[in-house]
């Protein structure tokens, strides 16, 4: 795998998605979803990023938010040192060529109105990319690139299986040549033979253009095998922050180990070096009244009094090792 | 045998003809098509209406007399009953009316004018209330609550008092003598502007549930305008049930013309429509010269059935939820 690079793509500060319920006769705000709720990461070019977490911790939100399908709360986006945060959606434009999507579901992230090559087209036309023939030859290419027939290109979408689908997803997102694509649980809809040729072709694609992903999933199997570095979310926070191993050899918040207790081993060892499997205790913890002080305390098998009233602080506690949690930081 | 030469000629014929079948045979295992030709009730009503859309726009050419011309009506043929009747005439197979018109002729006529303000009518509601209620159901917000308020008030008023209402305007407004030629224009009006709501609120929904689809925030992710989604993505996928409507909606908008042209204040009777014919039939009704009433209602029962057939077969097929094995639809 390439070496990630030094200067940083896209850099993500305190961002934050608050939800508003609004209730009664004048829609009154009566309380928030604290979806996302400050969190900080940067991501270089050609590196991927793997952002784990229970379902409904707020990975997809923060993935939207990022690619501004919806407005943030707070916090800053920047792509390439520029501020995206803010921008109208005219503005906006010229980076949505460097900002990409695939989507989990690949049924209902293609219009089943369109031919599989009016869609991967969609996008060259739009950004006067291609035109005509032009347009035609490119769509073929990226067919045969993410290993689909150029002679499908007047199918429609519900002539293709699942994995198929996802592959269109991929050439429409590649058909702009962006920088980053954002992978919101781009595999976890597909089988799982499926789910390996879908990852390999993802990485094969970072090596030859330069890629770099954002891959939100809650399959650590799969994460471990794609990223470089994985980010940890509950309930709205990043707990740890660190490269692949690291965080799959020795994991630092207390989350992350009962996480990867969970995985299944393809072998599990014969002797007593056995993994203990941790199991939380409880639900996770409505986003709407999170925990007071460390959010993770309810269910943390080393809770103590600090953490009930004490937010921990996110810090580097060995190098490029970020962890939230009083047990590891001062 | 000697093979024959057939000659380029020839043979590209027969090139066509196959390609004609093939066509046809890919066209008949479309499921829509399947279900349609497995459904007699739906053959027989498409079948009719078939011949009330040749008869109506074939009517110069079509019908044996041209009834509205008082250099080929003779007086002295006024009330002859139909052919199979005693004092019967072949020259009138349906009979004349009181003034010796020739009352197939008078139907062929009538149903050109009654299908042109059904369908005109229906047209107009659909583009203006398909375009509102997608923008209501896309744009969301105050111009969603405006707009559908408006569209639940038109709903409070009824069709039959809002095409009077209209009709009592343009007789005010326009000198007497050109009103019998906005006459055609004021129904057609009236009458789209009673079926509006259906489409508005069908539309809204459609649009409401379509814009929160992946494919749509794929298209904003490449670039898509606004009005482009809209336009290209969220309006064909929203097309089926507003067709179902369409089609139930040409019935009732063909008897609302009915309606107020027997109350007098629709087409006049140097233009009549199926509904005049019945009104002016009306008048003999006792007199024992059944066949000037009964003819055009039952033409016009016959034309509404159909096309609530057709309608109702229409709804069914494109209804995922009703679905029986085997018929499975795009």
């Amino acid at each position: 795998m390439k070496a990630p690079g030094s200067t940083k793509l896209l850099e993500v500060d305190d961002l934050r998605k608050h939800f508003p319920i609004r209730r009664g006769l004048f829609s009154r705000v009566s309380s928030k979803v604290y979806a996302v709720d400050g969190i900080s990461f940067d991501i270089a070019p050609g590196e991927t990023l793997g952002l784990v977490g229970e379902s409904g911790c707020g990975k997809s939100t923060a993935g939207k938010a990022i690619l501004k399908l919806t407005d943030p709360t707070s916090g800053r986006v920047k792509l390439r040192g520029v501020d995206i945060t803010d921008l109208s959606p005219g503005e906006m434009r010229q980076y949505r060529r460097e900002l990409q999507v695939i989507f989990q579901d690949p049924y209902s992230s293609l219009n089943p109105r369109m031919s599989a090559g009016a869609i991967v087209g969609e996008p060259l036309t739009n950004f006067q990319i291609a035109k005509g023939q032009e347009v035609e030859d490119r769509v073929a290419a990226l067919f045969r690139r993410v290993g689909l027939r150029p002679e499908q290109m007047r199918r429609y979408p519900h002539e293709f299986s699942g994995g198929q689908r996802q592959r269109l997803g991929i050439a429409r997102a590649l058909a702009v040549n962006p920088s980053l694509i954002v992978g919101d649980e781009p595999v976890s809809a597909l089988d799982v033979s499926v789910q390996a040729q879908v990852i390999n072709l993802l990485m094969d694609l970072q090596d030859e253009y330069g890629l770099s992903y954002l891959f939100i999933a809650h399959d650590l199997a799969v994460v471990e095998h794609i990223s470089h570095r994985v980010a940890v979310m509950y309930l709205g926070k990043i707990v740890e922050l660190t490269d692949r191993a690291s965080l799959f050899l020795e994991p630092l918040h207390p989350y992350t180990e009962a996480l990867l207790s969970a995985v299944p081993q393809p072998e599990p060892p014969k002797t007593a070096r056995k993994r203990e499997r941790i199991i939380l205790k409880g639900d996770v913890p409505s986003p709407i009244n999170p925990p007071s002080g460390c959010r993770f305390h309810t269910r943390c098998p080393y809770a103590f009094d600090r953490c009930k009233v004490e937010d921990p602080a996110f810090e580097e506690v060995k190098p490029s090792h970020w962890v939230a949690c009083h047990l590891r930081g001062n | 045998m000697a093979n024959v030469d057939v000659g380029p000629i020839a043979s590209s014929a027969t090139e066509i003809g196959a390609k004609i079948m093939r066509e046809w045979r890919r066209w008949r295992r479309r499921p829509l098509v399947r279900a349609f030709l497995a459904t007699p009730r739906a053959m027989f009503a498409a079948l009719l209406l078939a011949l009330f859309a040749i008869v109506s726009v074939g009517a110069p050419w079509l019908a044996p007399h041209t009834p509205f011309d008082p250099a080929t009506v003779s007086l002295i043929d006024s009330m002859t009953p139909p052919a199979w009747l005693a004092d019967g005439s072949w020259t009138y197979p349906l009979g004349t009316d009181d003034q010796g018109r020739d009352i197939l002729s008078t139907l062929m006529y009538g149903s050109r004018v009654s299908l042109l303000v059904g369908l005109a009518a229906v047209l107009l509601a659909m583009t203006v209330e398909i375009t509102v209620g997608l923008l209501a159901g896309y744009v969301g917000g105050w111009f969603e609550s405006v707009t559908m308020r408006i569209v639940d008030i038109q709903l409070t008023v009824p069709s039959i008092l809002l095409a009077l209402m209209i009709d009592g305007v343009a007789r005010v407004m326009a000198p007497r003598e050109i009103h019998h030629n906005l006459a055609i224009y004021t129904i057609i009006l009236a009458i789209g502007a009673a079926n509006w709501p259906s489409f508005a609120r069908v539309a809204r929904s459609r649009a409401m549930v379509e814009k929160n689809k992946e494919y749509v925030q794929a298209a904003r992710i490449i670039g898509v305008s606004h009005l482009s989604i809209v336009l290209r993505h969220i309006l064909p996928n929203a097309m089926a049930p507003m067709l179902v409507i369409a089609t139930i909606d040409l019935g009732l908008a063909v008897l609302a013309e009915a309606a107020l042209s027997f109350l007098g204040v629709g087409m006049p009777p140097t233009q009549p429509s199926l509904g005049t014919l019945i009104r002016i039939g009306g008048n003999f009704l006792f007199s024992g010269n059944w066949w000037v009433f009964v003819m055009p209602a039952v033409t016009l029962v016959l034309f509404v059935l159909s096309v609530n057939l057709l309608g109702d077969w229409l709804r069914d097929s494109l209804n995922p939820r009703l679905h029986r094995a085997g018929i499975k639809l795009a």
